[in-house]
């Protein structure tokens, strides 16, 4: 059985229908309709990425004003451990436990500095 | 032969003109319906319709102020806002069947009884039931590990004092809403709170701001910056040596004041019973309410016969050669007046007076000076007057003026050895200063610097009045020197110093508590004095009440006084005079340590 063999798009026919595609795109007058729907089409387009940008920087405003809380807290905790630690009661338990001792008898000497007009300028406290 | 199918194909539908009529009318009524909610939407209730979605959309936040920090003189923070996690329940959202169960965790997590969880997860009446606040961060934990609903953890503003009851009376409290109620924190409550801020903006469904759109916003005003003339070394110290005597005397109570003579700031002001500023409710209201050092006051005994020998020198109405009779004991005005051991002591000079605790010397040379005098005088150290320390709650104390209601003759001599007049912790330990400080009296004052926006203005030390010469201060000085060093050994007096190594005035008091007719047997012993005698830096006042084991200050009191003053030469480094140092003495250090 013979089969009947055409060119589904033979370069011929191809080149003719790009020639005739001048022909849709002239409007005759209308032009300026299509130009205008484009425009507020582009418009639209940069008004819903300005938008989606907006809500992307409040988000991230959100975001970071979260941050910012988080921080401040955490600021104000550390500062409060600080002030703990930093207690004379705190510092004083640090010395018992690292075996510090007192100032002793005959150990304790002081240091008197004096300048050329013999005014004492420096006292010091030394525990041998 | 036709198929059933083909029978329904052929069927035709008629449709009937009433189902028509009737189907349209649905339409239209539903349409009319909807017209009309339309009108009253868009035109009858447009305005409460805006209002309520104004309600839901827009929201006015409230911005909490962060409550000014209060440090010592140092930069160590005594008192901060932190913000803590608290938990409070919805018991609309919380499924009855699981409620005590959730009430028995919760209860043992927070240490709270169970019952009393499961009565607010059960009242349905009300929203957002606090259950606890300010909860530590393992607890926090545990609570967000069960994953309840209806269980939340908000963050809330809360006062926090890292060092506990470190300086507590001095800085005070505030209560769960933030208003300070003792202390520093009273006082300065407007100072230190700020102003809340606002932001009105439309939120989402979560009640989360939108940024994007306009917002106003008017910021909060954190509340400003007080620093404290407090020293944090001195504080403990002195903190630790009158706790330590308080509880070995069996003593219900106790005050220590250490004032920079030159300026009158407070380096240290410490009172017992005291308390935990993060945890003041678990005390008696009386504990925190009252500042004893500024706001209780006793009867000064022996310690008030430093106002008596000044006022006396000043006024030239005797010398330090001039002698009165002290036999022990004295009749007037039908009362027997005498010496706390009815001893006498001979012919005395106002420094035997000091150096004896002699009342029957005071009252003679008070006597000598006359009421007018000594009255005077007592005025214009500022007795019967608030000092005008930057605390709260401060009282004048009690003292008769000639001419007032409760003044009679006896006064001159029963005030004279610091019987018959009540005056604070505060007002002894600034005569003192005085006396110190070559007779120029300086207001106390414990704040050093406000700070707004970062920019601090520091007190400028104020004098109050001259109530005695430069002279008359300085003899003063050296017979309250000779005084003090008797203590040390009251079989060989003058033979040690009380400080070895440094010269340093002190005068004790024991003073009875008067009940409501006569003197109870409870005393009060107390020191005041000053080192070092030449060029005095600091004044320091002790007070043990009701010690169980002995009456005496100079058993009581005394002791403190001494680990104070030596500590306070070590810290600012004054070195010992070698001269000044007894047998079986070492210069710069006190028997016992």
């Amino acid at each position: 059985m013979a089969i009947p063999l055409k060119h589904l798009f033979p370069l011929q026919q191809a080149r003719l229908r790009r020639l005739e595609l001048g022909r849709y795109i002239k409007f005759d007058g209308g032009g300026s309709y299509v130009a205008m729907a484009v425009l507020l089409a582009l418009m639209g387009i940069a008004l819903i990425a300005q938008t989606v940008r907006v809500a992307e920087t409040g988000a991230e405003i959100f975001q970071l004003q979260k941050m910012q809380t988080k921080l401040t807290r955490e600021h104000k905790t550390l500062m409060a451990r600080q002030a703990a630690a930093q207690s004379m009661k705190r510092i004083e338990q640090y010395a018992k436990d690292t075996k510090m001792i007192p100032v002793q008898k005959a150990k304790l000497q002081y240091l008197l500095l004096q300048n050329d007009d013999g005014q004492l300028v420096v006292q010091g406290m030394v525990n041998r | 032969m036709k198929t059933p199918m083909a029978d329904n194909a052929s069927r035709s539908i008629v449709l009937h003109p009433w189902r028509l009529g009737a189907a349209l009318l649905i339409v239209l009524v539903v349409l009319g319906r909807i017209a009309l909610q339309l009108a009253d939407v868009q035109l009858l209730d447009r305005k409460g319709y805006a209002q309520k979605a104004n309600t839901e959309i827009n929201r006015s936040i409230l911005l909490t102020p962060s409550r000014g920090t209060i440090y010592d003189r140092m930069g160590n923070i005594l008192a901060l806002d932190v913000e803590e996690q608290s938990l409070y329940v919805e018991p609309q959202e919380i499924k009855p069947e699981n409620a005590a169960r959730l009430a028995v965790t919760l209860g043992a997590i927070l240490d709270v009884p169970s019952e009393e969880v499961l009565a607010k997860l059960l009242d349905t009446s009300r929203r957002g039931v606090l259950v606890k606040r300010w909860l530590k961060p393992d607890v926090i934990q545990k609570i967000t590990i069960l994953n309840e609903k209806g269980v939340y953890l908000p963050y809330e503003s809360h006062r926090a004092y890292p060092q506990g009851e470190f300086a507590a009376h001095v800085i005070g409290a505030t209560n769960s809403t933030g208003m300070g109620i003792a202390g520093v924190e009273a006082n300065f409550d407007d100072f230190l709170r700020g102003t809340t801020g606002v932001i009105t903006t439309e939120v989402d469904g979560d009640g989360v701001p939108i940024w994007s759109r306009q917002y106003t916003k008017i910021a909060p005003k954190n509340g400003n910056v007080l620093i404290l003339t407090i020293d944090s070394y001195i504080q403990h110290m002195v903190e630790v040596a009158l706790s330590q005597a308080i509880e070995q005397h069996g003593a219900t109570g106790g005050s220590a004041i250490v004032l920079d003579v030159k300026t009158g700031a407070v380096l240290a002001m410490a009172s017992y019973p005291d308390f935990d500023p993060n945890n003041y409710a678990d005390v008696d209201p009386a504990v925190y309410n009252i500042n004893p050092a500024v706001g209780a006051v006793y009867e000064p005994g022996s310690t008030f016969k430093m106002v008596t020998v000044a006022a006396g020198l000043q006024a030239k109405a005797f010398d330090e050669k001039t002698q009165v009779e002290d036999n022990g004991t004295i009749r007037r005005f039908e009362e027997t007046l005498a010496n706390y051991d009815q001893k006498g002591h001979g012919m005395i000079t106002p420094a035997e007076v000091l150096y004896y605790s002699s009342n029957i010397g005071a009252l003679l040379f008070a006597e000598l000076m006359g009421e007018s005098v000594f009255n005077q005088t007592i005025d214009a150290f500022g007795f019967g007057k608030l000092t005008g320390i930057e605390l709260p709650g401060e009282t004048a104390g009690i003292y008769w003026k000639p001419g007032t209601s409760g003044y009679t003759a006896i006064n001159l001599d029963t005030n004279s050895y610091g019987q018959g007049i009540a005056v604070t912790p505060l007002q002894i330990a600034r005569m003192t200063a005085t006396i110190a400080n070559n007779g120029v009296m300086m207001r106390p004052y414990i704040i050093q610097s406000r700070c707004r926006n970062g920019e601090c203005v520091n007190t400028v030390p104020r004098e109050q009045g001259r109530p005695i010469d430069a002279d008359v201060a300085n003899r003063v000085r050296q017979m309250v020197m000779k005084s003090a060093n008797h203590y040390v050994n009251v079989n060989q007096p003058d033979t040690n110093w009380l400080i070895p190594g440094y010269k340093v005035g002190a005068k004790t008091g024991t003073s009875s508590i008067p009940g409501e007719q006569v003197y109870t047997n409870q005393t009060i012993g107390s020191v005041a004095g000053m080192a070092p005698i030449d060029a005095p830096r600091y004044a320091v006042l002790v007070k043990i009440d009701r010690p169980q084991d002995d009456q005496f200050g100079v058993r009581t009191a005394l002791p403190v006084y001494r680990q104070i003053m030596i500590k306070l030469m070590r810290y600012d480094r004054i070195a010992p005079d070698n001269a000044l140092v007894g047998e079986n003495q070492h210069p710069g250090m006190i028997n016992g340590e």
